[in-house]
């Protein structure tokens, strides 16, 4: 019998669907607290991946059942059918935040650009409105954005300018920094050291998560801007139909300088390009603009009635094609890019990392049962998903080498092969390396140079420091840390496994919550994805 | 500040959350000092002076952790040769690092030459990181001790950390600063006079005044003792009452505010005593099982508390002996002490048949009509006594309190499970001519004798108090001596 016949199949899919932004923050949730509460590698993730072959193997599913999005993607449906996660469900809270905005920002953006043609198209008799006012007023501040926005484009795209600079971004960062700042110069000092702690934790997550969601957010935020745009010009064509049906209306041209029709039809023509060749009239003419000319000494009286309202078509089309279509366009693309990043996400952080140790280890039970019943005779020992045990997947085959390193004092009392079995088979690294640290009469460069020769090493992409978790993480280790992380690849990874206290001959106590906090939230205040604390068992050789 | 000032300066400095400021607070009795379980609570350096009527007889310095002590050492061994004072070249080299703001902190007051207190806990085995902390401060050259503060009760470590810390430090010593009685931190202090010669007569002048200090609050103590007797037995509350019905609700209101009266003379000499040690911030917690968690007269208080039958009985002899004898000196000796004798009698059998503690109600008609009902004063004898073993309970939990404990530690060792298993009180362990004083100076302001007379027996009464006070408050395990 295999534990995952007790697990209900997710209620939605046979296939599991694409990752949305909803999907990703609960997804980061559930992982954030399984690897809080120590549930990292709970039999519960083993489960949910059997039964995700299953259902994959039952309905002939071809896809590669070891691809990490989909399993993930799996598990996190079967994640909010229970606690903690389907209490809380923030994805969907902040999806639903989204869904409010968007529409509070259609509001806005029907009700400006209604009110702002309604008023520049304002006609009294006396005073026609002003073409060139009503395009610069309409399109002008819109065109000058989006050419801000193309040639930002095209800076990155030559790589002029890298993909991360802009405004938005520095700007976030600059007012998160401030902030920051600010709170470390007139707080941190008045707070106690454990609200000192946790908010340069949650500052250190925050940051975390921001880099992780910058893109994405950005995205949305590009959407939500275009949306702004499309419905302030939709607004703004409705409205200057509507009061051309209903109304007397007019529109003129003036200039101080010596402007000739000539020169205004030439411009005009221009601007008309992009749709002469569908709708080659829907422009003025000349004598239109000659007969559209205000001279404010001499009023309107003398000009021709045909003429004042024969610019309102050139007008209509020209916040389309100016104003609606680049809105709608980029609005495409924003939504492109934002699938397209969700999609790009690779779930390859640490925690990822040990989720996807955990699910894909083969779990061993045995059970016994009561003997004295001959007419329902106890099963034998149970060996529980050997037999149906998936193949194991493509990232086992490759040899997860790493790296440990440990204190001088600790080196001395511990046994190496039980580290590693036990590091083995919580993250399922293969140990090759050990570093020991330099001891108080060597310099903290001998460190160094053990690191020098081994930097390429495959070992050198997952370092395990063994930390005894009483020494609280002063600034120089969490400098060091940092500086070791630094000469890392950029995915490499970095486990801290905390021991405790030794208590009697081979024996350990266990890591007290306090120290395992401590150093879970000075951890977290490095904003490092590939940077966790967990716990470690070992038993000690030499007391 | 320097090894030549006049007042002993000590700066204790260690590994961040090994204890420092629960020592700081200990030794000066200080509850204001933050304390936490959380490493990095302290992030500036504060001076604590100890003064004795406004002049500062001994100072501590309560710093930050060890942040950067690699980086220092290898600094210190690197430019150790081309300087004398090490600290301060570091600090004029480095101090401008941020990342260095705790360490400076640490250092600067190591460059007026001042003593220091290195503090490590003992209950965890020695790490290189304490070694090279142990060969900075051995750097300095400054006059140092290491204080082993055993955070857990836990003595694996101790002979290491001794054998580590003989090599750099001119004294060493146990001292857990969250049970740390008064004489251990006199010795505390007398062992500080090891570490520099110079500071030899300043030290001893400002243990001294320690001493001084503590002797005056023992003398304040007894004062309140004898305060709470008066009150205690002369407590009495009376009502008029016209209307007969009401007898009954009117006698159970008298009782109960009879009971609150005692209750607050009861608890206003516990917060004096409070007071006079200095915990103005936390709650001392009493320990749960404590008898002090009982009311004054719930049957276990009197069980537990008080004297015995046989030595209530030769009390209250003495007690209603007092009262024949004020007879006597009014028939001018011509009763040959017929009534102090028999009033010792009736005393003895009163006390011996009468197991009541309550007060005594009691109903007198009144002339002008209706009825006064009067509780109390109560007479039981052993009643005083019960009201001494109670706050000579709460002195000894409250004088053994470290200013470093917020809140009960989980030893089982501490004072406060110590007390937990109190089963009998102080009293009952009285000598015979103590609880005679005692019972003299009751019986004196339960007879309402003459004020020269009154001022006599409570001289005698607080001298005794004053020995049994400084004994519980001098041992390390008051309890098991009481019980002696």
């Amino acid at each position: 019998m295999l534990p995952q016949a007790t697990i209900k199949s997710p209620s939605n899919s046979n296939a599991p669907r694409e990752w949305q932004l909803e999907d990703l923050i609960d997804f980061d949730f559930a992982l954030e607290s399984a690897s809080k509460s120590g549930k990292i590698s709970d039999h519960q993730h083993r489960e949910a991946f059997l039964q995700f072959q299953k259902e994959n193997d039952r309905n002939g599913t071809k896809s590669n059942s070891t691809e990490r999005s989909k399993a993930f993607r799996y598990w996190l449906d079967k994640q909010r059918q229970r606690p903690p996660l389907a209490d809380a469900l923030p994805g969907q809270l902040f999806c639903r935040g989204i869904r409010t905005l968007r529409t509070l920002i259609y509001l806005a953006a029907l009700l400006s650009g209604t009110l702002m043609t309604a008023a520049l198209l304002r006609y009294d008799g006396t005073q026609p409105t002003n073409v060139a006012g009503f395009l610069s007023l309409l399109l002008g501040g819109q065109l000058v954005l989006l050419a801000a926005t193309g040639a930002g484009f095209l800076l990155r795209r030559f790589g002029i300018i890298r993909w991360e600079s802009g405004i938005i971004a520095p700007g976030i960062h600059f007012c998160l920094n401030r902030c920051v700042k600010w709170i470390q110069q007139n707080v941190q000092e008045k707070s106690s050291a454990e609200s000192r702690l946790r908010m340069q934790a949650f500052l250190g997550s925050v940051t975390r998560k921001h880099s992780h969601y910058q893109a994405i957010i950005l995205g949305i935020l590009s959407t939500l801007l275009q949306s702004f745009g499309i419905w302030f010009n939709v607004a703004a064509v409705a409205t200057t139909l509507f009061l051309v049906t209903v109304s007397d209306r007019a529109f003129g041209w003036q200039s101080s300088l010596n402007l000739s029709s000539q020169e205004i039809h030439h411009v005009t023509q221009r601007i008309a390009s992009p749709w002469s060749f569908i709708l080659p009239s829907i422009a003025p003419t000349i004598t239109e603009i000659e007969g559209s000319r205000i001279f404010l000494k001499d009023g309107i009286k003398t000009l021709a009635n045909q003429n004042l309202v024969s610019w309102w078509p050139f007008l209509a089309c020209s916040l389309l094609v100016y104003g609606f279509a680049p809105r709608f366009l980029l609005w495409l693309g924003s939504h492109w890019f934002v699938r397209n990043r969700l999609n790009q996400i690779r779930f390859d952080s640490l925690t990822c990392d040990r989720l996807w140790e955990s699910m894909n280890k083969q779990e061993l039970r045995t059970s016994g049962s009561a003997l004295g019943k001959p007419e329902n005779p106890p099963p034998p020992l149970e060996m529980v998903a050997l037999q149906e045990a998936p193949p194991m997947s493509e990232e086992k085959k490759e040899e997860p080498y790493a790296l440990v390193i440990v204190e001088p004092e600790l080196a001395k009392r511990s046994s190496q092969n039980k580290i590693d079995t036990a590091i083995h088979e919580l993250i399922g690294w293969t140990v090759s390396r050990w570093i020991k640290l330099p001891d108080e009469t060597q310099s903290s460069a001998v460190f160094w140079e053990q690191v020098e020769p081994i930097r390429n090493e495959a070992s050198f992409e997952r370092i395990v420091l063994i930390q005894e978790a009483f020494q609280p993480p002063i600034r120089e280790t969490i400098a060091w840390i940092k500086e070791l992380r630094a000469t890392q690849a950029p995915n490499g990874k970095m486990m801290i496994y905390l021991v405790g206290r030794p208590k009697e001959a081979g024996r350990r106590q266990e890591v007290c919550e306090t120290n395992h906090q401590v150093w879970t939230q000075s951890v977290d205040a490095l904003h490092d994805n590939n940077l966790a604390v967990s716990l470690l068992e070992i038993i000690d050789d030499n007391e | 500040m320097t090894t030549s000032s006049p007042i002993p300066t000590y700066t204790v400095v260690g590994h961040p959350n090994e204890g420092k400021s629960s020592v700081v607070a200990t030794l000066t009795e200080d509850d204001t000092v933050r304390i936490s379980p959380i490493p990095g609570e302290t992030t500036l350096s504060r001076e604590y002076p100890v003064q004795i009527d406004g002049r500062t007889v001994i100072q501590f310095v309560d710093t930050p952790g060890f942040q950067y002590p690699r980086r220092i050492l290898e600094w210190f061994r690197e430019e150790g040769s081309n300087t004398s004072n090490l600290a301060e070249a570091f600090i004029a080299s480095q101090g401008t690092d941020p990342d260095l703001s705790h360490d400076v902190q640490l250092l600067t007051p190591l460059t007026h030459g001042c003593g220091i207190i290195y503090v490590i806990d003992g209950s965890r085995p020695i790490s290189s990181t304490d070694r090279i902390e142990m060969e900075i401060l051995r750097l300095t050259g400054n006059p140092r001790m290491a204080i082993i503060n055993p955070k857990e009760f836990q003595e694996n470590y101790i002979s290491q950390w001794k054998s580590a810390c003989a090599k750099a430090f001119n004294s060493i010593r146990i001292f857990d600063a969250h049970q740390a009685t008064y004489s251990e931190r006199i010795a505390l202090l007398e062992s500080l006079k090891g570490i520099n010669q110079d500071w030899e007569a300043a030290l001893a002048s400002a243990i001294e005044a320690f001493e001084s200090d503590w002797a005056s609050r023992i003398h304040q103590v007894s004062g309140i003792l004898c305060e709470l007797i008066r009150s205690g037995i002369t407590q009495a509350e009376s009502k008029s009452i016209f209307n007969l019905s009401e007898e009954e609700s009117a006698k159970e209101k008298l009782q109960k505010k009879y009971e609150n009266a005692l209750h607050s003379v009861e608890k206003e000499c516990h917060q004096s005593i409070r007071k006079l040690f200095k915990h103005n911030i936390f709650n001392i917690d009493i320990p749960p099982q404590s008898v002090l968690h009982d009311e004054l007269f719930t049957e276990r208080t009197w069980q537990v508390l008080g004297l015995s039958k046989k030595q209530i009985v030769s009390t209250a002899a003495v007690i209603g002996g007092g009262l024949g004898v004020k007879i006597d000196l009014a028939l001018a000796g011509l009763s040959f002490g017929v009534f102090t004798l028999s009033g010792a009698i009736a005393g003895a059998t009163t006390a011996w048949l009468r197991g009541e503690k309550l007060a005594r109600t009691t109903i007198k008609k009144q002339k002008i009509g209706g009825i006064k009902i009067t509780v109390g004063p109560n007479t039981n004898p052993q009643f005083p006594f019960i009201l001494i073993d109670r706050a000579m309970l709460y002195f000894q939990h409250v004088s053994n309190w470290a200013h470093a404990r917020s809140k009960p530690t989980s030893s089982t060792t501490s004072t406060a499970l110590q007390l937990a298993s109190v089963e009998s009180g102080f009293t009952s362990h009285w000598s015979k001519q103590q609880r005679d004083t005692c019972a003299q100076y009751i019986k004196s302001v339960a007879a309402d004798a003459p004020y020269e007379k009154q001022a006599e027996t409570e001289r005698e009464c607080r001298k005794m108090l004053e020995e049994m006070l400084f004994e519980i408050s001098k041992s390390n395990e008051p309890t098991s001596k009481a019980a002696n």
